[in-house]
């Protein structure tokens, strides 16, 4: 393994600096946004006795720079405090609903990668072809349609017309289960599963499909391709082939998809019902609770920034090339 | 024949081939046709409430020659929001596809131009932009800040010129070494004459190409966030017409004139942005295009 120790820790800081800069950042937007955090406790009947005990107990009547040092601190010690509808921890709030994106994410993202790579290889390697522009179009239309109207239009006709699956939530009623893994892998969560990692599916072909078209272009004509042309391999053998080299810069959107998929959870998850982070993010704002709504934004900047580490380190062993010019520049 | 003739002519001559993007520019101006001409065509007023003679309200007719597309349940015309709504799509699409292009063209001049430090720094911290999920902050401000269409415009104008900022450096870098610009450089033009005279203009299909893409971007953003239930209730967008209906069960209820026109409307403006953005691509990189 000729992974680079200096890269890595090059990768590492700016994944710390980064994360640092976005935490600075929702403080700061906190801060400037008009109207008081506390509006949620104070009610119009306090006096001001009553409010400055509050401001008080939350640390508020410090000056910024004091709040602002305390805020870094609570978040390095991961103490993101108590949501203010749920009243319980945010951090335990976040992780009850973690697995529940997650079971959405990863065979959204394993379907769209198996799905993207082979068509969009296929479709590079038809270059010209009507197939190739049909494929385009019904990538491009997957990008620029709504998620979420896609979503509601898939249960307006699926669910609601044909009945074929449940219009939303995770469950349907009188279900239950003892164990994460036992609900995760029954057929009742299967059905409910099926439409919304169906609607991200569709959103997100067009990111391997179209890196994977490119690569294809770029390694059709090379020599050894018109090389194995000479020695006479079946044209089938001579795509994949074409298609392994094309491979490289698909797994690097991989990262990318991941990230589109957090991007995208709280619009789909709020179609379908869908109880993950998303959805606890946008029920967090539109019930003005601040916690809760910063650290689900946190957690999805940290999951998002990890995955472009993740990616930044695949990359690096899988072409020597770039962790290894980082030394010689 | 300079970079810019050169671009020009083929830029012409693409958009020529190019039917989708014909197709794009099309759709692009249809919606502009229709937004000026709003006020004119629509029959009621998106907000009013329609009630008979004897003061009942109009909820949920299906689609009639009174109300084309059907009414809320609150007795409000569809077809007149759905009409409406092309305004503020525009606005929020050319608007922060504008702001886009100028910081990104910006930032990308200065970084590939001045190189050393400034580069550094400002490659630095399109790195950490890229670090922030974008929807999420969106969502973030709407809701610290209010979610008017200037607050989202602005979200997405100050996030996406991330996408811009580092092609747009690599080409200035390029065109840095291009004879016409170390010509004007020993004629003695100040470095700002060479960025803006010399370099922004050649590197105009770029910046179109991200415009556009931005567009796109910032339309189906301020919907998602409008679908959220985040926008204010007295901006009428396509967003807020699928709020709407989502809400009011409109999917149960099989109102299909009134979840599938506004999704088609954002779907053919998002799509003609980014057919017109793989235009520029085009341009660009003409082995694209070429058999």
């Amino acid at each position: 393994m000729n992974i680079n120790i200096r890269y890595l820790l090059v990768r590492l800081l700016r994944f710390i600096v980064t994360f640092y800069v976005v935490a600075t950042l929702v403080f700061f937007i906190l801060k400037m946004a008009p109207g008081s955090p506390l509006t949620r406790y104070i009610n119009p009947s306090f006096n001001q006795q009553q409010v400055r005990i509050l401001k008080h107990q939350f640390g508020l009547d410090k000056p910024l720079h004091i709040q602002y040092v305390r805020y870094l601190v609570s978040i390095s010690t991961f103490k993101f405090g108590r949501s203010l509808a749920y009243k319980q921890d945010v951090l335990k709030l976040i992780a009850e609903k973690l697995p529940n994106t997650l079971l959405v994410l990863i065979p959204a993202l394993i379907l769209t990668y198996v799905i993207g790579v082979g068509w969009g290889m296929f479709a590079g390697w038809k270059r010209g072809s009507k197939f190739e522009v049909v494929s385009l179009l019904v990538v491009l239309a997957g990008r620029a349609a709504p998620t979420f109207w896609i979503g509601m239009m898939t249960i307006s006709v699926l669910a609601f017309k044909l009945g074929w699956f449940p219009s939303g939530g995770i469950k349907s009623p009188g279900y239950y289960y003892p164990s994460f893994l036992g609900m995760a892998f029954s057929s009742d969560t299967l059905r409910h599963l099926i439409l919304p990692v169906g609607t991200f599916v569709f959103y997100l072909l067009g990111l391997p499909f179209l890196v994977m078209r490119t690569g294809m272009l770029e390694n059709k004509d090379k020599d050894f391709i018109v090389m194995h042309r000479y020695c006479g391999l079946r044209e089938r053998k001579i795509m994949l082939r074409a298609g392994r080299n094309a491979l490289l810069p698909v797994v690097t959107v991989i990262a990318l998809g991941v990230g589109y998929i957090f991007e995208g959870a709280p619009v789909v998850e709020t179609v379908f019902g869908w109880p993950g982070v998303g959805l606890l993010l946008v029920n967090a704002v539109t019930s003005r609770d601040y916690p809760l709504a910063q650290a689900c934004f946190l957690f999805l900047a940290a999951s998002i920034l990890i995955m472009n580490f993740i990616a930044d380190l695949l990359y690096g062993m899988l072409d020597p090339r770039i962790s290894a010019g980082r030394r010689f520049k | 024949m300079s970079l810019r003739q050169q671009s020009t002519a083929r830029l012409s001559h693409s958009s020529h081939k190019d039917p989708l993007a014909l197709l794009g520019i099309g759709i692009f101006l249809f919606f502009i046709l229709i937004a000026i001409l709003a006020p004119v065509i629509i029959p009621h007023k998106p907000l009013e409430i329609l009630e008979t003679e004897d003061r009942k309200i109009l909820s949920d007719l299906p689609p009639s020659s009174f109300a084309w597309l059907g009414t809320t349940p609150l007795g409000q015309d569809i077809f007149a929001q759905l009409i409406i709504g092309s305004q503020n799509a525009l606005l929020v699409g050319t608007s922060a596809g504008l702001l886009v292009a100028a910081i990104g063209t910006l930032i990308g001049v200065f970084s590939g131009f001045y190189g050393g430090r400034i580069d550094n720094l400002l490659m630095w911290i399109t790195d950490i932009t890229f670090g922030i999920p974008f929807l999420p902050l969106v969502i973030l401000m709407a809701a610290y800040f209010g979610s008017s269409t200037l607050n989202i415009i602005l979200a997405v104008g100050f996030l996406l010129w991330r996408d811009a900022a580092r092609p747009i450096r690599s080409q200035v870098l390029e065109l840095r070494e291009r004879e016409f610009v170390q010509v004007a450089e020993v004629a003695g033009a100040s470095s700002l004459r060479i960025i803006f005279v010399h370099i922004v203009p050649n590197i105009f299909p770029l910046t179109a190409l991200y415009a556009s893409l931005s567009m796109g971007w910032a339309i189906l953003t301020e919907a998602s966030v409008s679908f959220l239930g985040l926008s204010s209730s007295t901006t009428v967008s396509w967003g807020y017409m699928l709020h709407e209906a989502f809400q009011s069960q409109a999917m149960p209820k099989e109102q299909f004139w009134w979840f599938i026109p506004p999704g088609v409307c954002i779907f053919l403006l998002v799509f003609a942005s980014f057919v017109i953005g793989r235009g520029f691509e085009e341009t660009l990189i003409p082995t694209l295009t070429q058999e």
